[in-house]
């Protein structure tokens, strides 16, 4: 009797309808094939956030996917609107548009005027019928859809059910409108139900218990069983819901769109321009002339291009390239991109294909049929520029960023759930943030335990169960950091547009993912902080040299430059400058460049995971002990010394010693990225074991290559990539080398950027020797600067003063342009200063050339009088006040709680005496204890990272008044001593050191929390994963 | 002003001179002892400092919860007031953790300023946490100062209170010097500038930017404030601070009020002999009552309770409260009540003497509302006195109506309010229509088959209530029985489907 029953359900939410839906699109869709539907429409309310999920889904079942989506109108109505082609998708899309354009973010508004409005023809409409429908609507919808009108019933068994169904006949006869049958879904199973209760209640923001009847009185809005089913509605309604199944015939695979055709002149074709504008760059590039595998690499990259039809792409990337760089804005492609030669030519990326092994398969490859993904790094400052640039250029109907979804993470479920569940707010708060930034994804009763809750409380185990179920659901879209998509049709009927929270940005409905699944060309538009101070930097250097340094004129090759590196003074560097990176920079000690790409990726999860590190090492210091199979897979590996490193590297074996074409090995590649999660390398690993087998590879080398595979997962790098970074590296440490004052003076002036806070900054700065002075009302600007007079100086600026802004500096520094200021009266008429500006000043010692010491010029500036049109010189006198100038210690407290640092004596240094009474050592002194002996140090916490890789070791650096301690907390130490590791400003550290390569490492065994010696000191550590 | 008799114009001016100075000299010659209770909050929850388990008192300011005190055991362990709650709880998770109350804490305080008023006439709450007391009068009676110190310490200790007491010409001053746990003793003005300068200006009860500002300009204690120009500071702080400072000093005159003395009534009635009649001892009442009538109208007072107190020679006294809800002195309420109360009450034996005894008042409103105002129904001032009737006869919590919630669970969508609920006299509203007029407390279960009721097949399946163990999960529908009654019948899906009867429809 099941077999021959049918159903198609037409009215199903997600949790796209944040916040109502309580199953994933996945699911639902799982689910429904699993129960034998016919089809299942997801229908979220006013958007298409979740149907590309949905579609992605059904392709492993045999179920079609209905999109839609529903929509609650002005008066109680209420609607679903299920598209039947491409015309229909579009109208819908732009429907939604249109109401979500209409309100603010994250929500719509849609009348029954702007329904009467927008003519949607190519949809079927179902009026969500109930006991409380206002029966007029049936002849406002019956003009507007006509045939294509439905009423959808719902039947919950909520007691009402007769009533509904003799209204839907009664509509039926005297509307001519027929029934059919929908399930108002809001979850794949009746299991779902708390969960739905406790996100309603998060919606309302109220507990379960006071939802009242805003709560679903039961658990019958789920996807049901053909049977009970049919046993509740009466069979036309069931089979009106497969009729309409099979009127609406749309895909998504149907959606396809026509990229923007640039602005080409008459005379070329798309493929003829860039072909020009190629050729052109090759002549910039190489004016001494291109090799022969250059010119053949252009035009196997041209012809790829041309036949995939991507040439407005690029031309697209280039004219935002083009216009960066008009305006002087530094700008580099990173990613796979720097696998193009093409982009070479057109000055997108700036890797050099006679410096690498470029495989252009890794960027575009047919058998992958995707689209390319050319990601630009801009100067963070201003980048917005550019996204106005392209807003402009193609239109707000044309452009839009693509969303980003930000989901439920263990804090913010805690505290959620929590807070539906009526838990009491401090022990919420006590669990949230008990919460550490690297704590898993799941919360298990062990950590109840932690804090001293009963694991077993049934209460508590429900709580556990809910937090864990709602992680990863998704709570509303934001926008992508840079990803823009761009058409030549109006966007709109594409994918629905809405606001974004930001004022004149707009995102579609579709994230990172949606796109790629279907196929759609995005451009990552992104910033990076380094660029922005590479430019500053040589902004100062041309400033006060003589000529104008340009990237182009930095000499590649520098020996003392990497001999600087080596020795890992890189603090400030990009790429390497981390904890990480600092301890393996002495150890495989950069030379060339090409070392430099090896560095910034070796030190990655990927070849840690793979047990490429060692090995790498080992064979740097006897390279000539490296064998190979043979000169093929030493072609490949030869520059890594036969340890695979790089993606393209497996991509490049897999091609070679087991026989893939080139599309079969970026498959390959991108399993390896997805196997952590979802498996599906096994596929591969046959063939490539017979491929190298046939080969006549010997078996331990063809299991080895597999087993580095599988290690990369999805933490490997891409040559160009790291290639790229590489460019960058070397020269952020060419100009730190020569040029540190102007480089450190750019870092500040660019924060917040890089590894390190501006404390550290200017103390590697001072032991490089350069001058750091302090912010002066007579001299500082807004940003720090570098005289003129003498290079080997900075001027702090007031932009380093805590709550100063650049309106306040700008006051100052205009008034000071015309005459310097004589006195404090003088200061505060002639900027206009505010009192509040003028305490900020004051505390910042910024005054002391008009006031004196700190104190003095704030009690000062609160008795300023400020000159009045009638009483233009003072009429208070007074004399001077007793205030005591600061101790030494003082001074920097106070400066510490002003700027976060000071240039003052390093604050642990006033507690020397105190910690050599006890023993412990200096961070200098800590090198002259031998290897594997006790000792101790300690130190300002400014770090703590917990890597993925490392299986719960914490490692902490702290600082001193002579430099910085790494220390290695392992997991043992991490849970018995979890307070004073997390919460202390000031540490003791009792361990063991360790020795290698001139890299030292403290093994904690004991903790000592001291931060109540430093107790009104306000630093910050910066935490990582 | 002193009328002044008409004298010469240089006699009027010193007249007038001596009158100011004596004022002046008065004032010189207070004396202020301030108690400080730096656990009030504590005593006020009634918490044992005894146990060894650490506890906190914190206070809720909106999301913010900030530790207000902690005890011994949690300051061992580095738990201080002023930190976050949180932050306590990372330092020791088994902590116990109590809701700052201020209403008790200013209940308790008045209590214990009633309790001052022994020792002087002139006793305020002006300072958080802290009674004070002029005693410069009172030194004649207890012959020295360290004399009624030394009581008023012993008393407190007796009560277990913890307590500071300072001693100064100044009110701000003896705050100040007891809060800092300064138990000083100063009679003369002009030594107080050396002592509080001593002092933190933590203990200044400044504001928090005040405090701030002269941290800022590095004065932490009393003598670096007090080296700046009163001018000075009065241009960066305000001429409010410079007052603080000048009644701080005795410079200028602090306004203190006192707390005011309390009313209370207390009338009584001798019987010639003893008396079982119930009818005459009411009569006598009723005199009792006209005496009280007249209190109240003469200082313009109501109240609400009447304490009674019935002796008899045999027996313990009796007392019986009667109680209105509402403010009262109209003398034909109270005689009502006073009636169905002495009517319900069980006299056991002969009583020789009534008393009356009232000291809870209350401002006399004019136009009073009454509580009852919600109920809109005719003659609404003979339904309170109804209800207020029902209420003496059959006390409070026997007084009950029936409201609804928003629970679809049946046995949860009703709600019994009492008498006493804010919400018994709110508008009433049914929440479903399929709700039976008679809802059976405990459902029926039935045994036999339902083949003979007649079902309607429009089920109403209620899933619901997992959050708080009242889980239930049903499929409710009306049925009709042989002898045509109407019945609410529940599956419980729960329990393999039996049926249950859960009410009757009208």
């Amino acid at each position: 009797m099941t077999q021959s029953l049918k159903y198609a359900e037409l009215h199903c939410i997600s949790n796209y309808s944040f916040l109502r839906g309580a199953s994933h699109p996945e699911e639902l869709v799982q689910h429904a094939a699993k129960l034998g539907y016919e089809a299942i429409a997801i229908t979220d309310e006013c958007s298409f956030a979740g149907v590309v999920k949905a579609h992605i889904e059904t392709k492993k079942y045999a179920i079609k996917l209905i999109i839609g989506s529903e929509f609650f109108i002005e008066d109680n109505l209420h609607l679903v609107l299920l598209a039947k082609n491409i015309a229909g998708y579009a109208e819908l899309c732009s429907l939604i548009t249109i109401s979500r354009r209409n309100s603010q973010k994250g929500q719509y508004n849609i009348t029954r005027k702007i329904l009467h409005e927008n003519k949607i023809e190519n949809c079927y409409a179902l009026w969500i019928f109930n006991d409380r429908s206002n029966l007029l609507d049936g002849v406002f919808l019956k003009n507007l859809f006509g045939n294509y009108l439905r009423t959808g019933i719902c039947l919950p068994l909520a007691g009402k059910d007769k009533k509904i169904l003799k209204l839907a006949k009664y509509i039926s006869t005297y509307f001519s409108i027929p029934a059919c049958a929908c399930g108002n879904v809001h979850m794949h199973t009746q299991s779902r139900k708390p969960l739905q209760d406790v996100i309603s209640a998060i919606r309302f923001n109220t507990t379960v218990a006071q939802l009242g009847f805003k709560r679903l009185s039961n658990n019958e809005y789920y996807l049901r069983p053909l049977a009970t089913l049919n046993r509740i509605y009466p069979q036309p309604l069931l089979e009106e819901t497969i009729k309409i199944a099979a009127a609406c015939d749309f895909s998504l695979d149907e959606v396809k769109y026509q990229y923007p055709v640039e602005f080409i002149p008459k005379q070329y074709t798309p493929i003829e321009w860039l072909s020009k504008l190629v050729h052109q760059g090759m002549q910039t590039r190489w004016p001494q002339g291109v090799k022969a595998k250059i010119h053949a690499d252009i035009g196997k990259e041209l012809a790829l291009i041309k036949e995939m039809q991507y040439e407005s792409y690029f031309l697209t990337v280039y004219d935002i390239v083009c216009f960066a760089r008009s305006r002087g804005i530094l700008c580099q492609g990173r990613g796979s991109a720097a696998n193009s030669v093409v982009c070479y030519c057109l000055g997108i990326t700036n890797v050099n294909p006679n410096d690498m092994d470029l495989l252009f398969e890794r960027f575009i490859s047919k058998e992958r049929n995707e689209p390319p993904d050319i990601d630009v790094d801009f100067e963070h400052e201003r980048r917005e520029e550019v996204i106005q640039h392209i807003y402009e250029k193609y239109g707000r109907e044309h452009a839009a960023l693509a969303a980003t979804v930000i989901t439920y993470r263990p804090k913010s479920a805690i505290r959620d759930v929590g807070k539906a569940l009526g838990l009491p707010a401090d022990q919420i708060d006590r669990l949230a943030k008990s919460i550490r930034w690297w704590d898993h994804k799941k919360i298990t009763g062990e950590y109840l335990q932690e804090l001293g809750l009963p694991e077993n409380n049934l209460y508590l185990k429900q709580f556990l169960y809910l937090v864990n179920l709602i992680i990863h659901f998704p709570r509303h879209l934001s926008q992508h950091v840079g990803g823009f998509i761009i058409s030549q049709d109006n966007l709109s009927r594409l994918v629905p547009i809405e606001n974004a929270a930001m004022p004149d940005r707009t995102i579609i409905q579709w994230d990172k993912e949606d796109l790629e699944a279907l196929g759609l060309l995005k451009i990552d538009v992104l910033a990076l902080g380094m660029l922005t101070a590479i430019r500053k930097t040589l902004a100062y250097i041309s400033k006060y040299s003589e000529y104008t340094l340009t990237i182009a004129d930095i000499p590649t090759g520098d020996t003392q430059v990497y001999d600087a590196i080596s020795k890992a003074d890189t603090i400030g560097v990009f790429q390497i400058e981390s904890r990480a990176q600092m301890s393996m920079l002495p150890r495989l000690r950069p030379q060339n460049y090409y070392d430099l790409v090896i560095q910034i990726a070796i030190v990655r999860p990927g070849p840690i995971q793979g047990e490429m590190v060692h090995p790498y090492l080992t064979r740097r210091k006897n390279p000539a002990k490296v064998t190979y199979p043979n000169k093929q897979i030493k072609k490949v590996l030869n520059r890594t010394l036969g340890v695979p490193i790089f993606q393209e590297q497996v991509m490049k074996l897999a091609i070679i010693a087991a026989g893939f074409t080139p599309g079969e090995a970026d498959q390959l590649r991108r399993s390896m990225a997805a196997w952590n999660r979802k498996g599906g390398l096994e596929k591969f690993e046959q063939k490539l074991l017979d491929g190298m087998h046939a080969r006549g590879y010997s078996e331990e080398f063809a299991h080895r290559v597999f087993k580095q595979i599988k290690g990369f997962g999805e933490y490997g790098f891409p040559e160009s990539h790291s290639a790229s970074f590489a460019l960058l590296a070397y020269i952020s440490a060419w100009l730190k080398y020569y040029h540190h004052a102007a480089f450190t003076c750019a870092l500040l002036n660019s924060q917040p950027m890089g590894f390190y806070a501006p404390a550290q900054l200017i103390q590697d700065a001072k032991k490089h020797g350069v001058k750091i002075l302090p912010v002066d009302i007579l001299h500082s600007e807004y940003d720090c600067k570098v005289p003129a007079s003498d290079t080997s100086t900075i001027r702090l600026g007031f932009r380093v003063i805590k709550g100063c802004s650049k309106n306040t500096a700008d006051k100052i520094y205009a008034a000071r342009e015309q005459v310097s200021f004589k006195s404090l009266e003088d200061l505060v008429n002639r900027a206009s200063l505010s009192g509040s500006e003028l305490e900020l000043l004051a505390t910042a010692n910024a005054l002391k050339p008009l006031a004196g010491h700190r104190r003095r010029a704030y009690w000062e500036s609160m008795g300023i009088e400020r000159a009045m049109p009638l009483f233009p010189t003072p009429t208070f006198t007074e004399g001077v006040a007793m205030l005591t100038k600061p101790a030494c210690t003082q001074e920097v407290l106070a400066d510490y709680k002003v700027n976060g640092f000071t240039l003052g004596p390093h604050p642990v240094s006033f507690l020397r005496k105190r910690l050599a009474k006890k023993h412990i050592h200096t961070a200098s002194s800590l090198h002259t204890v031998p290897n594997n002996m006790m000792a101790k140090a300690a130190g300002l916490v400014i770090g703590r990272q917990r890597p993925g890789t490392a299986s719960g070791v914490i490692f902490v650096t702290l600082e001193d008044e002579t430099g910085h301690v790494n220390a290695i907390v392992w997991p043992g130490l991490v849970q018995a001593q979890r307070k004073a590791l997390l919460k202390s400003k000031f540490l003791c550290i009792s361990g063991i050191v360790q020795h290698e390569s001139s890299v030292l490492h403290l093994i904690a065994h004991r903790l000592k929390d001291y931060s109540h010696w430093l107790d009104p000191l306000q630093t910050k550590s910066r935490d990582f994963h | 002003m002193t009328n002044i008799a008409p004298l010469q114009q240089d006699q009027k001016q010193l007249s007038f001179s001596i009158e100011r100075k004596e004022k002046t000299e008065n004032f010189h010659r207070t004396l202020w002892l301030c108690i400080y209770f730096p656990k009030l909050a504590v005593h006020s929850l009634e918490i044992s400092e005894g146990q060894s388990n650490p506890f906190v008192v914190f206070e809720a300011e909106t999301q913010k919860r900030t530790i207000h005190y902690a005890s011994t055991a949690a300051q061992q362990l580095g738990i201080e007031a002023g930190m976050d709650l949180s932050q306590a709880y990372i330092l020791c998770e088994q902590i116990r953790t109590y809701q700052r109350d201020q209403k008790k804490e200013q209940a308790l305080l008045k209590l214990l300023a009633d309790w001052a008023t022994q020792f002087s006439s002139c006793v305020s709450v002006k300072y958080s946490s802290s009674i004070l007391i002029e005693i410069r009068g009172s030194i004649k009676l207890f012959k020295e100062i360290y004399r009624l110190q030394k009581n008023i310490t012993r008393q407190l200790q007796e009560k277990n209170y913890l307590s500071s007491i300072a001693i100064s010409p100044t009110p701000l001053a003896s705050f100040i010097f007891s809060k800092a746990s300064k138990n000083v003793v100063i009679e003369d003005k002009n030594l107080l500038r050396a002592e509080l300068g001593q002092l933190e200006l933590q203990y200044f009860s400044l504001d928090h930017k005040s405090l701030e500002k002269l941290h800022n300009i590095g004065v932490q204690k009393g003598y670096e404030l007090f080296r700046l120009s009163p001018a000075s500071l009065a241009r960066r702080f305000g001429n409010g601070f410079c007052r603080y400072l000048n009644e701080l000093l005795g410079i200028t005159h602090e306004n203190i009020v006192s707390i005011p003395a309390r009313n209370s009534f207390y009338d009584f009635y001798e019987f010639q002999k003893d008396q079982e009649s119930l009818e005459i001892i009411l009569m006598h009442t009723d005199i009792l009552l006209k005496n009280l009538v007249r209190f109240l109208i003469q200082r313009d007072l109501s109240t609400r309770e009447l304490n009674f107190t019935i002796y008899s020679s045999n027996e313990e006294e009796l007392s019986i409260v009667v109680s209105s809800n509402i403010q009262c002195r109209d003398k034909k309420i109270w005689k009502n009540l006073i009636k169905e109360k002495f009517y319900s009450t069980l006299f056991k034996n002969s009583a020789y003497k009534i008393s009356l005894h009232v000291n809870t008042f209350e401002t006399h409103s004019y136009n009073n509302e009454d509580v009852l105002q919600n109920i809109r129904r005719k003659n609404s001032s003979d339904w309170n006195s109804t209800l207020d009737q029902l209420k003496a006869r059959l006390g409070e919590k026997s007084i009950t109506t029936l409201d609804s919630t928003e629970d679809y669970r049946p046995e949860y969508s009703f709600i019994k309010r009492t008498y006493t609920d804010k919400q018994f006299f709110k508008k009433k509203f049914l929440s479903s229509p399929h709700r039976p007029v008679w809802l059976l407390e405990t459902p029926l279960r039935i045994n036999n088959s339902i083949d003979n009721l007649q079902k309607s097949h429009n089920i109403e399946r209620i899933v619901d209530g997992w959050w708080d163990s009242n889980f239930i999960q049903r499929d409710y529908f009306i049925a009709k029985s042989k002898d045509h009654n109407l019945l609410w019948i529940y599956a419980d899906i729960k329990n393999q489907g039996q049926y249950f009867v859960h009410g009757y429809f009208a």
